[in-house]
């Protein structure tokens, strides 16, 4: 399996704030690397140290040469919040940067696989938020790239037009397309990736398969009590397990299934009401809690959680 | 393909986005139609012989080709780089064949054809409205062009140091009304105090050039020369200015 | 990512069948499923959904826990 992409204690500071602080991790051919973390976690400038066009400490190599010396040809890359020309059609848009390569593959072929045939001559502006996003996959995958740099590529677009890039980003990993993607979505980077990179403050904590991440630090299955809850709430149930209350959800760790109905009964004989009981899995979000401390929050910004251990230990 | 193809494609993109702003279109051909009517019509020389406009027609073809040689160039490629580094496409552009200079070649191309173009129609209302005698011949398309490539390098700088779109249209009007009128295009020499250093704008040459051809009089050479290593230089600057992310 | 919904009719005293069916459900695909909600409702509900798709509803079908499990199971290998 060669390298397609090596990093190596890439470090690099905007005046005195650090933003990557010694990243190492490589990426094989074929394989869809996600980095995930919050913003002003250090995606967007390991991107840029990546691909160079920035520059950072620490060695970097794409294909083997640094990334400044690749053939422009072999790279496909579509920055974070990126915006083309809005007055030129989707096909003008790809046919543009069609036009900067010296080989490139064939504008109609690339449009269709994107799904947008039938939408290929609206003006970009027209374009619906998913549809616009495919547009610019398409343009950073007219060159045929081996290696596809997405910088989250689904951010601030409606969740159909989320789910359809990720049915496209699947198929193009199928085809054995180097993929490598930063998000703040976990559930993005968990259905995606081969391997998830969690970065926090410049750092990478952990860098794995999803399933191992998961099992290593992911800890034990949860119960999402969904009501009103607070301090006083927890320390009031009397069940012997690890509970915590985020964002005014109550969370008790290690319930087994059968154990369920146990709980249910706790809650009402404390009186406490609520709208729904959700058992839950542990995913990537509660790796990346148990190892940084801070949840990744909807918008991607980091978030505290407010932790209260009640009763026995988990 | 190579760089001539990526030139043009570079230059279609650039020009189909102009020609699909229609505000843009408007202004940059009304822009010297509201410039020669003011000055070519309105303002009228006094019979006494003093006033602004006291010199022949011709003499201010200079500055009417100067206002769409200097403010077209400036507002244009410093929005698009500002548009370019909002959208983060320079970045993406890194990662191509595209270096930076055939990017602001390919926009001082667009710019040349636009500001040719605006030029014939200010030389044709020139002859209509104020009945300007013009020599018109060839020599005046190298000045025309060397002030595009000029001044889109200007602009160019302007885009990449300015944090926003309208800062860079603050600062092109900032620039470029006072050097209008120190440049010896609308203002005579002889109107300003005699130390002021009308030489030291490069946009003097420009209407020297310009002037001696129309009239037929004066010299050529130096000015084109000056004129051409100002134009490399900022072109140069320009270019490497242009920013490889945001 | 596969998710299971439970809504269930509270005033209906539903609730020892919608923990059961959560129990049955989570023994049998604990590994394969995401995560299983017992959403409180009322005017006699009780529907099992699977990632939103209905595999069983009170009024259409008759009340059999392995049946149940059944049908989310046949729904979540087409899913795989």
């Amino acid at each position: 399996m060669s390298e397609v992409l090596v990093a190596e204690d890439v470090r690099r500071s905007y005046g005195d704030t650090v933003a990557l602080d010694g990243v190492s991790l490589s990426a094989t051919a074929g394989e869809v690397l996600a980095l995930v973390g919050p913003n002003g976690a250090g995606k967007t400038t390991l991107v840029r140290a990546l691909t160079g066009t920035t520059d950072a400490d620490g060695r970097v190599e794409l294909f083997g040469e640094a990334p400044t010396a690749v053939d422009r040809d072999r790279i496909g890359l579509l920055p974070q919040s990126f915006t083309p020309h809005e007055r030129l059609t989707a096909r003008e848009l790809v046919a543009y940067y069609a036009g900067l390569y010296d080989e490139t593959r064939d504008v109609d072929a690339v449009l269709a696989d994107v799904g947008l045939s039938d939408t290929a001559d609206t003006h970009y502006e027209n374009l619906s938020g998913g549809q616009q996003r495919r547009t610019c996959v398409a343009t950073a995958l007219i060159n045929d790239p081996d290696l596809l740099v997405l910088d989250e590529p689904t951010t601030g677009i409606d969740p159909a037009g989320r789910q359809s890039l990720w049915e496209l980003l699947e198929g193009l990993a199928e085809q054995g397309v180097t993929i490598l993607v930063t998000t703040h979505y976990m559930e993005e980077a968990q259905r995606l990736a081969d391997r998830v990179g969690l970065l926090a403050e410049g750092r990478l904590v952990a860098l794995d398969a999803p399933e191992t991440l998961v099992a290593d630090h992911g800890g034990a299955s949860q119960l999402h009590i969904d009501g009103e809850f607070d301090e006083a709430a927890v320390d009031a149930i009397d069940y012997p397990a690890e509970m915590t209350v985020r964002n005014g959800r109550l969370v008790i760790y290690g319930v087994r299934p059968e154990s369920i109905g146990s709980v249910a009964d706790e809650l009402d004989a404390v009186g406490l009401r609520y709208d729904s009981l959700t058992w839950k899995q542990p995913a990537l979000e509660d790796v990346y809690l148990e190892l940084t401390g801070t949840g990744v929050g909807r918008a991607g910004e980091p978030k505290a959680t407010v932790t209260a251990t009640a009763g026995g230990s988990r | 393909m190579s760089r001539l193809g990526r030139l043009q494609a570079e230059s279609r993109a650039a020009s189909r986005a102009f020609l699909r702003r229609r505000t843009a279109v408007f202004f940059t051909f009304f822009f010297p139609l509201i410039i020669v009517v003011i000055f070519g019509v309105l303002v009228q020389t006094r019979p006494g012989g003093g006033g602004l406009f006291t010199r022949e027609p011709a003499y201010y073809l200079p500055g009417y080709l100067a206002v769409v040689v200097l403010f077209t160039p400036l507002s244009r490629v410093g929005s698009e780089v500002a548009r370019h580094r909002d959208g983060n496409r320079f970045e993406k552009l890194a990662t191509t064949p595209l270096t930076r200079p055939e990017w602001l070649l390919a926009q001082t191309l667009v710019n040349t054809v636009i500001i040719g173009l605006a030029g014939l129609v200010l030389l044709g209302l020139m002859v209509v409205l104020t009945g300007a005698e013009i020599v018109v011949s060839p020599l005046l398309v190298p000045f025309v062009v060397l002030g595009v490539v000029l001044f889109c390098g200007v602009g160019a700088m302007l885009g990449s140091l300015a944090s926003s779109q309208d800062g860079v249209i603050s600062a092109s009007n900032g620039i470029a009304l006072p050097l209008l009128f120190l440049s010896e295009t609308f203002v005579p020499p002889e109107l300003l105090p005699a130390w002021f250093p009308t030489w030291l704008s490069p946009l003097t040459y420009f209407s020297r050039g310009v002037r001696s051809v129309s009239t037929g009089s004066g010299d050529l050479v130096v000015p084109l020369v000056v004129l051409s290593v100002c134009a490399v230089v900022s072109f140069g600057v320009g270019a490497a200015l242009l920013p490889r992310t945001d | 990512m596969t998710t299971v919904e439970i809504e269930y009719c509270v005033p209906c005293g539903f609730r020892e069948r919608a923990l059961d069916v959560a129990q049955a459900v989570l023994n049998g695909l604990e590994t394969h499923l995401d995560r299983v909600t017992l959403v409180m409702g009322d005017h006699g509900v009780f529907r099992v959904t699977v990632d939103g798709e209905p595999v069983y509803e009170k009024s259409e079908d008759d009340y059999d826990v392995d049946g149940i499990v059944r049908q989310v199971r046949a729904r979540v290998y087409t899913d795989r």
